[in-house]
């Protein structure tokens, strides 16, 4: 009942259109004073709130979504979309390929969902659309790639989540690539059966005919070299020479190196980088700040002990429960942000999670599938409105069924590491102890 | 700084003070990834040691998510949802928005008194912190008052604004 009062006032506020950090710092506000010791109780959370940003563990936020802003901002990444561009021809629903094929790549190498699902549509989308591509196969692959850089480090949800429910950040890190890479080959598969299938929806045209040098050379010259910092920020994770908050700014360095080494580093373009990496940063510490005591506002009113209590109570076993939990995730994505998410059902799912023996980091992957998945469900996706900001004459209508097949396949590789924890917990197993 | 205009309004003392906090942030901002790399290279080469380097970054960390936290308001990089609100008509959504505006304004009030008395609290208790650097504990909460009055200031100066700008304002930024 305490839970459900406490949320309530929390959605009502979020619903109200208040901004979600100060909508739960005045959820915060009463839980504290009623469940914490009055004025006591408001002190602590204001001592919360100064307290939980000092963390090294965070650090990785802002400068895994540097790197990808620097990517972007200096056109370093648009034209590492273009060397893709030139490698792929004849295959149906070549562009879209594309997208899928240069939205991984650049997933490794930026921390920001938003900048990479802005790149490629503001890149790839008015050519698609230039030459009748129809908007099911032309958004859809943006929306849903774009999403990966969740999962693919540097991934800054992926550093948040493990700081908040305590999972090693290290391994979350590297046990999501592998769940990445199978999405992005499932993408690749789909939009090459739905285009042979109906090949309307992306009208075959004349690449421009190139030599098989002038094919592979960009790729050589603009895409290799810059794998090499995901290797740097992965490898050094793997190797455990370096936190990921060191291997984070070496990625944030080599990204600058490399964007002034291909002569696209200008102070225009940095402080824009700056800038954007600050806005987002910002959004999401000062969100932790807000919402950190609402943990202990509900171990103090028992709230979190009450529902694990009352939930390993139920008699249900460990998948039902687990299925149970990600569909409340999936359910709450449809209308809140990521970091409102994680904030909320952290502090639930962790102890039932500790309690089931699940394996946290096996855990975490899910959640951030699950998150990935909902930064693009509707009405509240915010991958979906960035698509629509960048394509404004496609309908919200299209683009939702557009981003529909994805959702499915993401949806089925969710199963699959449900029913197969291997495929996440190899990876890290290989980590350097 | 071209990068820090307010849209469509004439720049105050108000925002120019908004302005120079974000500024320092994203001054921190660079400093702390240069401060993270240069302990990584010197560790590894092994040339001097540098291990104030992890205090330091979360000290950095917690002014930047404070001092740029009023710029991000004004630049309506806080998100919020706002579909519901969106679905009504203009009037009563102004309406709305004004008392979302008054909840902000309210909770930052509150906030901003008990900043203060923890602030007073920590400096009449003359508690240390006991880290790489020994200093008074009130030190670290000297951010949090004024911080909390500008984002109450921020919000009243929203609610006040006759005309519905939040969706203009969240379109140009973006």
């Amino acid at each position: 009942m305490i839970l459900l009062v406490l949320l309530g006032t929390l959605v009502g506020f979020m619903a109200l259109g208040v901004p979600v950090v100060f909508a739960f710092f005045a959820t915060n506000l009463i839980g504290a004073y009623v469940f914490m010791g009055g004025e006591n109780g408001v002190i602590q959370l204001v001592r919360n709130a100064v307290d939980s940003v000092q963390s090294f563990a965070l650090a990785p936020i802002p400068l895994f979504i540097l790197m990808g802003e620097i990517m972007f901002y200096t056109g370093v990444a648009a034209r590492a979309i273009d060397a893709v561009d030139k490698l792929i021809t004849r295959v149906p629903g070549r562009l879209s390929l594309v997208a899928i094929t240069g939205g991984t790549i650049f997933s490794s190498l930026s921390g920001s969902t938003i900048a990479n699902t802005a790149m490629l549509g503001s890149t790839l989308l008015p050519e698609m659309y230039r030459r009748g591509y129809k908007p099911v196969i032309a958004v859809g692959p943006i929306v849903a790639v774009g999403g990966l850089a969740m999962l693919i480090p540097p991934s800054a949800l992926a550093v948040l989540l493990g700081s908040i429910a305590q999972i090693p950040i290290g391994e979350l890190l590297i046990a999501s690539i592998a769940p990445a890479l199978i999405l992005a080959v499932l993408f690749f598969g789909y939009v090459i059966v739905r285009c042979t299938l109906d090949p309307s929806l992306a009208p075959a045209y004349e690449v421009e005919e190139l030599s098989l040098r002038e094919r592979v050379m960009p790729f050589v010259k603009y895409v290799l070299p810059l794998s090499g910092i995901f290797f740097v920020v992965v490898g050094s994770i793997i190797g455990g020479v370096a936190t990921p908050t060191e291997s984070a700014a070496l990625g944030a360095a080599a990204a600058l190196v490399a964007a002034a080494l291909y002569r696209r580093l200008t102070w225009e373009n940095f402080f824009v980088s700056v800038r954007q990496t600050l806005r987002f940063t910002v959004m999401t510490l000062f969100i932790i700040a807000g919402s950190i005591t609402f943990s202990q506002v509900m171990a103090f009113s028992q709230a979190s002990g009450g529902l694990s209590a009352a939930v390993l109570g139920t008699g249900l076993g460990k998948y039902e429960l687990l299925v149970g939990m990600l569909l409340i995730l999936l359910f709450l994505g449809c209308f809140m942000d990521q970091v409102s998410m994680m904030m909320i059902t952290v502090p639930l799912f962790m102890p039932v999670v500790q309690q089931l023996g699940l394996e946290p980091v096996w855990f975490g992957v899910l959640m951030l599938m699950i998150l990935e998945i909902s930064l693009a469900t509707p009405p509240f996706g915010l991958l979906l409105f960035v698509a629509k900001g960048a394509s404004p004459e496609t309908s919200m209508g299209e683009i939702i069924r557009s981003v529909a097949p994805f959702i499915a396949l993401a949806l089925g590789v969710v199963a699959l590491l449900v029913a197969v924890p291997e495929l996440t917990l190899y990876l890290p197993r290989l980590m350097a102890p | 700084m071209a990068v820090l205009n307010v849209p469509q309004r004439r720049r105050s003392w108000f925002d120019r003070l908004v302005d120079a906090l974000a500024l320092v942030a994203g001054v921190l901002l660079c400093v702390l990834t240069l401060l993270v790399c240069f302990d990584v290279a010197s560790r590894t080469l092994r040339l001097f040691a540098m291990p104030w380097t992890l205090d330091v970054t979360e000290y950095m960390l917690y002014a930047i998510t404070f001092l740029a936290a009023p710029w991000v308001l004004r630049e309506q990089g806080h998100i919020a949802i706002e579909i519901v609100v969106e679905r009504f008509p203009p009037g009563p959504r102004r309406l709305v928005q004004r008392i979302a505006d008054g909840v902000g304004a309210m909770v930052c009030g509150i906030l901003f008194v008990f900043a203060c008395r923890v602030l007073w609290r920590s400096y009449t208790q003359n508690n240390l912190v006991h880290e790489t650097f020994v200093f008074p504990e009130w030190y670290l909460y000297v951010l949090a008052p004024p911080v909390f009055l500008i984002l109450t200031v921020q919000f009243v100066l929203r609610a006040a604004r006759p005309e519905d700008t939040h969706a203009l304002e969240r379109r140009q930024s973006v």
